[in-house]
């Protein structure tokens, strides 16, 4: 489906510094490097550091920096994470191995989103049973699992393999960056219809006088002698394409989008806008394939079994069920918790899309902005309590390092007591925008009968209802940190 | 792939940090369970079952999550080994890491104790 224009719109990518930045084809390996260095950083400090996670840069930037600013960035802008992610640095190294090593083709029944749905799963009960946000040793070789994984999934197989269905960093960032206020669109979608080498998503190779795409095998992939090639946009030089297979005027929501801006860079008649919208037009207009709904669906329950395991209750619920099921392995009582959770939660959502007269997918976008909620209002804890921690971290870990740095005093705990308002505006805020979605939702298929408009909204209502409550629930607790699960 | 399995458990136990445990701490809390709030404490130390005395005792006390800050305490010598942290504030509940640091001459000695704060 190709996307019509739209009168009004501002596009990101017409601002004077900023566009300019991000049309810039190294401007995403500048944005890598900082972070590639505070991975290298974090690394060395988990192995080498003090093993207490408040004074260990690779606790500190993964569990507090990193997920506080993910949630921040996409609420307020978009999926910058992924944009700037280090872990595509590896694609020098893993090209270099392709020379060696023959391309496979991922397997066709991988090819969904139930992979990375299942690795997320099993990245979170890993979390709490191994207390990884408790241990900077853990999360050093965390970090270089996920930069292992990067370097072979794209090796053995196509670039963007790694982002699109096996990352559970980046899935969940195209999750909650469906609420988020930017997406990349088409300025204008019949330029696209009359492209003849769709370069946003093939890659765009383009000397003075030649033009082609990079990839596809299309019947109309060929190099193309071109009057108008290395002109005026079309800047000169060989210009990756999407390397999740998005084709710009194909695209209804940010589901995959790294925000890469290969698609900006290879669209040689200037017709990529990274576009200003509604923080919920996702919620009400998309329609995800079963399995990224179920994808949505499990990251929006979980967050709250998330959340839940950092207050006095959780600890309470698990020795209870200890004594209930006669076992105290922590791994039976964790699957049972974040199984009841998530699984609970899915069946709830089912059965809310089912008396909808709907399926999953159909409502499954309404959660989008409940989600970012969640998360969002459970990492800006986090961060907003230890945003001050990183940099005194830093300059010890330089000190090991050998540089003559001075120390900077380490930051007191703060009481925290200020940072449930917030977390009630931004619970409300997102039951508003799920509900409002909800109402947009039934409004369509219900085609102005009201009284069944009633009824398909309830359910949706309702379920909004249960995870707010639920969520205030949480956050209206005193946080606990605590690694074992009984005493 | 034998070969490869124990190079890469070579390689992961020689990363594994040390933990030092020459200071031997024992910890005398007031209240005896500890909760959130102001605590004294009375830390007892001892090397090889000797108890120090003299020493320039500090304190730092951490969550084990990160992105908690940290606590500091200000400890005098009680005398016979022991020394004195009064108020030392346990201002959220869960588990704690206790780093306690002992200095003389040019000899560091330092633990970390952990302990459970309830609500």
């Amino acid at each position: 489906m190709i996307a019509q224009p739209r009168a009004s719109r501002f596009n990101v990518l017409r601002l004077p510094v900023v566009g300019t930045f991000l049309r810039w084809r190294y401007s995403r390996f500048v944005l890598q490097v900082p972070l590639f260095l505070l991975a290298l950083l974090a690394v060395f400090d988990g192995f080498t550091g003090r093993q207490i996670a408040p004074v260990n840069v690779a606790t500190v930037s993964v569990w507090v920096h990193y997920r506080g600013l993910v949630a921040l960035a996409i609420a307020l802008v978009g999926n910058l994470f992924c944009a700037a992610c280090p872990l595509m640095l590896t694609r020098g190294p893993s090209k270099f191995f392709s020379r060696f090593i023959p391309k496979l083709e991922f397997p066709k029944w991988l090819q969904n989103k139930f992979l990375v749905l299942g690795l997320t799963v099993l990245f979170l009960f890993c979390y709490e049973f191994f207390d990884l946000w408790a241990s900077p040793f853990l999360t050093a070789w965390l970090i270089i699992g996920y930069f292992a994984a990067a370097l072979i999934v794209d090796t053995l197989f196509a670039a963007g393999t790694f982002c699109k269905y096996v990352c559970p960093l980046g899935n969940f960032n195209f999750a909650i960056s469906g609420a988020s206020p930017t997406q990349i669109t088409a300025i204008n979608a019949n330029v696209c219809t009359s492209c003849e080498g769709k370069y946003c998503l093939n890659g765009r190779l383009e000397t003075t006088t030649t033009r082609a795409p990079l990839f596809g095998n299309r019947s109309e992939h060929v190099l193309l002698e071109l009057p108008m090639a290395g002109e005026g946009h079309a800047t000169r030089g060989s210009f990756p394409g999407c390397e999740t297979d998005l084709f710009v005027p194909a695209i209804a929501s940010n589901t995959d989008c790294t925000l890469c801006l290969n698609c900006v860079r290879a669209c040689p008649y200037d017709n990529v806008a990274l576009e200003v919208r509604s923080p919920i037009q996702e919620a009400i207009t998309a329609r995800p394939k079963a399995d990224w709904a179920l994808f949505i669906t499990v990251l929006t329950w979980a967050g709250l079994v998330n959340a839940f395991a950092m207050i006095p209750t959780f600890f309470s619920f698990a020795t209870s069920l200890s004594s209930f099921l006669g076992t105290r392995s922590e791994a039976v009582l964790l699957v049972v918790i974040q199984g009841f959770g998530i699984l609970g939660g899915v069946a709830l959502s089912s059965l809310a899309a089912r008396l909808s007269g709907a399926k999953l997918r159909d409502y499954a976008s309404v959660l989008l902005p409940m989600c970012l909620g969640i998360w969002g209002g459970h990492y800006l804890f986090h961060f907003i309590t230890g945003y001050a921690t990183l940099l005194p971290n830093i300059v010890t870990a330089l000190q090991h390092l050998g540089l003559p740095l001075a120390n900077l005093p380490k930051p007191s705990i703060p009481r925290a007591d200020g940072i449930f308002p917030v977390q009630v505006v931004i619970t409300y805020v997102a039951l508003a925008a799920s509900g409002y979605a909800a109402f947009q939702k039934a409004s369509v298929s219900s085609n102005g009968d009201s009284r069944s408009l009633i009824f398909k909204l309830l359910p949706q209502v309702l379920v909004l209802l249960v995870i707010a409550t639920i969520t205030l629930l949480i956050f209206s607790q005193p946080m606990q940190a605590r690694g074992s699960l009984l005493t | 792939m034998k070969k490869l399995l124990l190079v890469f458990l070579l390689a992961f136990t020689a990363c594994a940090p040390k933990s030092s445990s020459k200071l031997d701490v024992t910890l005398e809390l007031t209240p005896s369970t500890p909760r959130i709030g102001k605590t004294n404490i009375v830390l007892k130390l001892m090397r090889d079952k000797q108890i120090l005395e003299g020493w320039n005792v500090s304190i730092e006390g951490n969550m084990t999550h990160a992105g908690m800050g940290t606590v500091d305490g200000t400890v005098t010598e009680l005398g016979a080994g022991k020394y004195q942290v009064k108020n030392f504030d346990f201002n959220m509940s869960g588990d704690w890491v206790l780093t306690v640091t002992a200095k003389k001459d040019s000899e560091t000695l330092t633990n970390d104790v952990k302990l459970e704060v309830a609500q």
